[in-house]
């Protein structure tokens, strides 16, 4: 990772980590892809024996797109952890997809995660689900992400452990995720010295917004797990403050499914990455 | 052979015959988060602190052993007349299961010694309060120093590399 201070932004890259692994895949040539997913792609299991060369090659270069992806790259996130899941035994179509992330990464090779010092917004998280999105599975996909100057310091995509009754309660698994992490981050910031006021949690969900901030029991939520209450104590304690945004407006969107082009690349420009100056 | 044209050998410990119980314990050695470096980025741009990057020449070969460990001599290098004795490990080496851990239990208690303190919520992400608050992060041998004060931080960079042996990366740095 390299560490640039310009200003009084501090800029986050691993450019040159990136070419090598371009490189290590013999694509320095290729064209590039604008999205890291094609839209609403799906990664099917599969049932075929496992090739072992297949594999060892999948899991090569997906372990670097797994660092890439840990490091600076929140945008390639979904598409990395959606295909990490199909490691043990990918499929021809699954390496092609792969290769299909490299490509993308080769049209923004330049790309770096900027913390911007000037800026005035605080600690603010955001998250968002995809209602059972797994056809076989039926699990939802949590997705959130917290900034800090203005910059993206931890992002999370993930599949749900528990079934979701309604979107509802997806959105509501998902705040608790978020909550919990943005807890760490309090505790992090607190033993620093620094005082904290409510943190904001930015979802599109109004039903999971105020099922966090009231402690209500009804038929259709009743069964939700102990674990997922996190949130209320949360919020009643003052940790987190919840707020709702606008569901096409929402760029944690981009962390919980394949997107199309103009969708993708809106909510991308709000992930603190930039082109170094003087490029496009 | 090094990106430079540097030429570097290490000698290595058969880890593969360690014995769980008996030569080793505990191999988990603890490091930061990405989410950590990170924010500490973001809120050294907030606060306009300065930064420096050090990194820690041979790291491995520092930890003390808490286990009686031997070795054979290693072929060619052998001291004459006493080829049939063994060497008994009173530092870490590389290959050795518990070397991380060996290496990190040493350099905690050095930072402890510079006035450091450990932060409860993340292992390597340690803090010395004062009238100028000093934050240090140590990924293994990578280390990160930053303050709103920079001769607080050079003083407490020149007191760690002068017990270890250290590369000064300066001000724009690699870091992991």
């Amino acid at each position: 990772m390299r560490i640039t201070c310009k200003g009084c932004a501090i800029h986050l890259d691993q450019c040159a980590y990136l070419q090598k692994v371009i490189k290590h895949c013999s694509m320095l040539n290729a064209k590039s892809a604008s999205t890291p997913l094609p839209a609403g792609y799906y990664a099917a299991k599969n049932t075929e024996p496992v090739d072992v060369d297949l594999r060892s090659h999948f899991q090569t270069v997906i372990g670097s797109l797994l660092y890439l992806m840990l490091g600076t790259r929140p945008d390639i996130t979904f598409a990395v952890t959606h295909l990490l899941c199909h490691a043990a035994n990918p499929s021809q179509d699954h390496l092609n997809k792969v290769l299909y992330i490299c490509r993308y990464l080769i049209g923004t090779s330049t790309y770096s995660l900027v913390y911007n010092g000037g800026s005035s917004a605080g600690l603010i998280a955001c998250t968002d689900s995809d209602w059972g999105s797994d056809p076989t599975s039926r699990l939802s996909q949590t997705g959130f992400y917290l900034k800090l100057a203005d910059g993206l310091i931890s992002w999370t995509s993930r599949v749900q452990k528990t079934i979701a009754y309604s979107s509802t309660e997806a959105e509501y698994m998902a705040l608790s995720d978020c909550a919990r992490q943005v807890t760490w981050i309090r505790s992090l910031l607190g033993e620093l010295g620094y005082k904290l006021r409510a943190i904001l949690i930015c979802g599109d969900n109004q039903g999971s917004i105020f099922m966090a901030s009231n402690p209500v029991m009804e038929p259709r939520s009743k069964h939700i797990d102990i674990c997922y209450h996190g949130i209320r104590e949360s919020v009643a304690k003052g940790n987190v403050e919840l707020f709702f945004i606008d569901g096409a407006e929402n760029p944690t969107d981009l962390l919980t499914k394949n997107l199309p082009r103009e969708k993708f690349a809106k909510f991308r420009a709000q992930l603190s990455l930039q082109f170094p100056s003087g490029s496009t | 052979m090094k990106s430079d044209g540097r030429k570097k050998a290490r000698l290595v410990a058969k880890g593969f015959s360690q014995v769980e119980g008996l030569d080793f314990d505990q191999v988990f050695s603890p490091v930061v988060h990405f989410e950590t470096v990170r924010l500490m980025l973001a809120l050294a741009a907030l606060e306009n602190w300065y930064i420096t990057g050090l990194d820690i020449q041979s790291t491995y070969l520092y930890g003390k052993l808490d286990e009686e460990i031997y070795m054979e001599q290693p072929k060619g290098f052998a001291v004459p007349g006493k080829e049939h004795k063994v060497l008994c490990l009173w530092h870490a080496l590389y290959g050795l299961k518990q070397a991380g851990l060996a290496w990190w239990r040493t350099l905690d208690e050095s930072l402890k010694e510079l006035g450091f303190e450990r932060l409860k919520c993340e292992a390597g992400f340690y803090k010395k309060k004062g009238t100028n608050i000093v934050i240090g992060i140590i990924y293994v041998d990578d280390a990160l120093f930053c303050g709103p004060n920079k001769a607080a931080v050079d003083a407490i960079k020149a007191q760690f590399m002068h017990k270890w042996e250290c590369r000064d990366l300066g001000e724009p740095n690699e870091f992991l």
